[in-house]
């Protein structure tokens, strides 16, 4: 098996689940079950009460008489955990659906990783949350290197006084605090923003922010490519500036551009999570990546409840995937600019 | 010969780009040059002697400084279609077909391509292209595969099927059978004369090899340092050469290459004078100055633009908020005037920046105050992780280049990709958790003494950049201690720690001081994250707080004060890596 195959496969199974995550998820994002605040991952029953194997099932939970947040099973009925259940409608590419994945009988619920101080699934929250997390960071990622892609390709291909100008001007943009400036970017909007104006923002202000890095990189290869004599040749047999920049020179810098997209992704979708975690990024209305790390940031909450740290282990996964992904593509993760 | 020449340069010079300024001599200097058709002329010289320049401008490929270029008696234009479709008409084959071929296109769509580019259709264009690999006796199957699948012969004949796919009437041939085996470069140059016959080509072969143009050429030229120095018929020329660069090349034939190329006359190579210490320092200082004192002024400028053009009126927001006292936001109106123009605005925050006060804080009155405070905390967590940070990234990335391949290489690779997929947040959300268990570590702020307020947000920062550093420090190290110089050292006895660190360290360490100055920028987020989440009273809460309280300066201090840290990391990675040159430390004796 090839090197970072199998990180491949593992990301695009996660980016797909987090496509369909209405469907995936058993509950919407924002719905609270307020009698279950704070309720530990769902225990999975097999076992029926006379010892033989059950189909697997969960009891509803019942708050300990005056303890918050501390409950009991009820044992007096089961509710199986069934496939393809019907649940609450959703939307999904303009069609409504009300079937999901998972689910069981009203009555219960079921929360694989538990629940938030609303009683919010956190799974939902987590797989919906990283629909818009991930989205959020593909689109900056996108823009950033898009704009990296044409710049560096300018540069590198007519040399000279542009190449000069756009240069000093990546070194500018190298030089910047860009986190404080993302800040000081969002300190001038309004404090609270419909969820897509924060999602717009983010990325418009990363995108255009952080072209530098991936406008060196691509330079350098482009400047290099423009001396090959096969771009001499195609020159030779009649080839503009514009079909030997498309044909010979772009595609030379794809393979360093994935390399930046696999380390830029995380990158930014890290971003996401730290402005959302300050309180600048997509409100609690939402959800996000971040909003789950908000939740897991007070001492007494990562104290108490020990599931509110399973979307932190997540994201290392996702991490860890991405990395392994641009390490296996460059052999370069050591570039990630600590 | 009557009428006009199929290619003619006249009077022919060039300087390569640079050149001049370095005083250097030019590729090609008054060179005359005419090709017959159906004629082939040698072009002959040593290594150096502007043979490929003259293909590549007769190939209308590098322009000519000055003298002129003419197909079949019509100048050529020097720029847009003209020069596209002349360029069609003159063909020329490298020496190196794996370079110029792009090892990313289907050897079918390598040959098609100029067809393409010709406006010929799909079916018609994978007819023609099929033609042509059979006219150099290509093989179909490998229509489908890649250059780099095909023999040196096979890429060399795949060239010329690409030459030909124009139509040119003249082929220049640069070198083109150097790279090749004798059995091969029989195939190419018999292939070569049978396309001339047939397509009455003119042909210039450019080669050092004077045995083999022999049976070739019609006509040979020798140029030497970009001047023609015998031009005639092959015969003679080769049997009686009057010039003696001429007599080397026909002598030099059972040694090629050898004896002719002698080392280019030019000022001698040496060590370069050594650079005042002072004067390098004090450039880069002000280099640096500069820089940062534009970043400060476009950032600024920026975030006044922002403020001005972002939606909801920022201002009206400042005014209706019931937290703000009448008499301070008189204060601001009175001196800042909110309602002027965006210029004048900016004018007065500048003045006000230049009187030392950097604006005035609706919480904190005049900004100078608490910035300098904050930015005195933030500098002292940094640096302290910094330290931290690289004491260990010295300590295990040591050990790890050390040890070499083995389980203690295998457990440490693993240890770095698994921390570097900890973002900084989540590590410091541990941390927390750890001074949430541990009685005696503060929470943040308080009381307690510093060196134990400091101890976890240092830890969080450094542990965000230590697995880059580890891997970096890792990897500059062991390439030192791979380097002769290490090896002889370990052969004198050497021991493991001196050698890593008092050998192999100081030539390892210039990209890692580099890499010092670039980790700034991350080190600055990564702190300010830090900051809130362990309420340490620097540059990142402040921010954060200023935004919460609609403070406007306040929010731009803290921006331009972590740019001028930036810059003074920066220039200190500088400042390192002048002092780590011993050229320049020697200079300065």
């Amino acid at each position: 098996m090839r090197r970072g195959s199998l990180a491949a496969a593992a990301l695009l199974a996660l980016h797909a689940a987090a496509l369909v995550a209405d469907f995936v998820a058993p509950y919407p994002a924002s719905q609270q079950a307020r009698s279950l605040p704070w309720a530990p991952p769902s225990r999975i029953h097999v076992r029926a009460p006379d010892g033989g194997l059950a189909r697997p099932y969960v009891h509803a939970l019942r708050e300990l008489p005056g303890r918050f947040g501390e409950y009991e099973e009820d044992v007096s009925r089961r509710y199986p955990v069934r496939f393809f259940v019907r649940g609450e409608p959703y939307t999904w590419l303009g069609v409504t659906f009300r079937t999901h994945l998972f689910g069981v009988e009203p009555g219960a619920r079921v929360f694989l990783l538990g629940s938030d101080g609303l009683g919010r699934d956190q799974l939902s929250r987590l797989l919906l949350g990283a629909r818009v997390s991930l989205f959020a960071g593909l689109l900056a990622a996108g823009l950033s290197l898009g704009l990296g892609l044409v710049l560096g390709c300018l540069a590198g291909y007519y040399g000279g006084l542009l190449d000069g100008l756009l240069m000093r001007l990546v070194e500018l943009f190298l030089a910047l605090p860009w986190f404080y400036l993302l800040l000081g970017v969002r300190a001038f909007l309004p404090l609270t923003l419909e969820p897509w104006q924060s999602f717009a923002l983010l990325v418009l202000a990363i995108g255009l922010l952080d072209w530098a890095q991936p406008a060196r990189l691509v330079r350098g290869v482009a400047a290099s490519a423009r001396q090959r004599e096969y771009v001499l040749a195609a020159r030779g047999f009649g080839a503009g500036d514009a079909y030997l920049l498309r044909r010979h020179v772009a595609p030379q810098t794809y393979a360093v551009l994935l390399t930046q997209a696999a380390l830029s992704v995380p990158q930014y979708v890290l971003a996401e999570i730290t402005l959302t975690y300050l309180g600048f990024g997509i409100s609690d209305g939402g959800a996000s990546l971040g909003l789950l790390i908000a939740t897991l940031g007070r001492v007494e909450v990562m104290r108490e409840y020990w599931w509110t740290w399973l979307p932190a282990l997540a994201l290392v996964g996702l991490f860890f995937g991405y990395y392994r992904l641009a390490d296996a593509l460059g052999g370069r993760v050591g570039h990630v600019a600590t | 010969m009557s009428g006009p020449w199929l290619l003619e340069g006249r009077g022919l010079a060039r300087h390569h780009p640079g050149a001049r300024r370095r005083g250097a001599a030019p590729a090609l200097d008054g060179v005359d040059v005419t090709l017959g058709e159906e004629e082939v002329l040698a072009v002959l010289g040593r290594s150096g002697a502007g043979k490929s320049t003259l293909g590549r401008c007769l190939a209308l490929l590098e322009p000519v400084d000055s003298g002129r270029i003419l197909l079949s008696g019509q100048p050529v234009g020097d720029a847009g279609d003209d020069l596209r479709r002349a360029r069609r008409a003159v063909q020329l084959v490298f020496q190196d077909p794996a370079r110029s071929l792009n090892p990313r296109l289907r050897v079918e769509d390598v040959v098609t391509e100029p067809l393409q580019l010709a406006g010929v259709g799909g079916p018609e264009r994978r007819r023609q292209g099929r033609e042509l690999l059979a006219r150099v006796q290509l093989p179909m199957e490998l229509a489908a595969r890649r250059p780099l699948d095909l023999s040196g012969g096979q890429r060399q004949r795949l060239a010329v099927a690409r030459a030909l796919a124009t139509e040119p009437r003249v082929l220049i041939l640069d070198e083109a059978t150097a790279g090749l085996d004798p059995s091969m470069r029989a195939h190419v140059v018999n292939l070569i004369e049978e396309l001339r016959r047939e397509r009455r080509l003119g042909v210039v072969w450019i080669s050092h090899d004077a045995a083999l143009v022999a049976h070739l050429a019609d006509r040979v030229l020798v140029l030497d340092a970009g001047r023609v120095v015998e031009h005639g018929p092959v015969r003679r020329v080769l049997a009686a050469p009057r010039h003696p660069v001429t007599a080397a090349l026909t002598a030099a034939d059972a040694a090629p290459d050898a004896a002719p190329d002698a080392a280019p006359a030019g000022e001698p190579e040496g060590v370069r004078p050594g650079t005042p210490l002072c004067g390098t320092l004090v450039r880069r200082g002000m280099l640096r100055s500069l820089q940062a004192a534009l970043l400060v002024f476009s950032v600024s400028l920026l975030t006044f633009l922002l403020m001005h053009v972002a939606p909801g009126d920022y201002v009206e927001r400042i005014r209706s908020d019931p937290r703000i006292p009448a008499e301070t936001l008189e204060a601001l109106e009175d001196r800042f005037c909110l309602d002027c123009p965006f210029l004048e605005r900016y004018g007065l925050w500048l003045r006000s920046v230049a009187r030392g006060e950097l604006g005035y804080s609706i919480v904190y009155g005049p900004v100078k105050g608490v910035l300098w405070e904050r930015a005195g905390h933030t500098l002292i967590l940094t640096l302290s992780a910094t330290l931290l940070g690289w004491l260990l990234a010295l300590a295990l990335g040591g050990a790890w280049a050390l040890a070499g391949p083995g389980s203690f290489d295998r457990i440490m690779g693993g240890l770095t990709a698994a921390l570097l997929s900890v973002p900084g947040l989540v590590v410091a959300l541990l941390l927390l958790r750890v001074a949430a268990a541990v009685p005696w570590l503060p929470l943040g702020g308080g009381e307690s003494p510093l060196l134990l307020r400091l101890a976890l947000p240092a830890a969080a920062v450094a542990a965000s950049l230590l697995p880059a550093l580890l891997r970096h420090v890792r990897a500059a190290l062991a390439q030192a201690l791979e380097a002769p110089f290490a090896l002889a050292a370990r052969a004198h006895g050497v021991g493991p720690l001196r050698l890593a660190f008092r050998h192999a360290l100081p030539v390892a360490a210039n990209p890692l001081l580099s890499l010092l100055g670039l980790s700034v920028s991350g080190l600055l987020s990564a702190s300010l994250v830090v900051e809130v989440i362990f309420s340490w009273p620097g540059l990142g809460t402040l921010t954060v707080e200023a935004i919460r309280n609609n403070d406007p300066h306040l929010v731009l201090a803290p921006l331009l004060a972590s740019t001028l840290l930036l810059a003074a990391g920066n220039l200190l990675a500088d400042v390192l890596l002048v002092l780590n040159d011993p050229r320049i430390r020697e200079g300065a004796r």
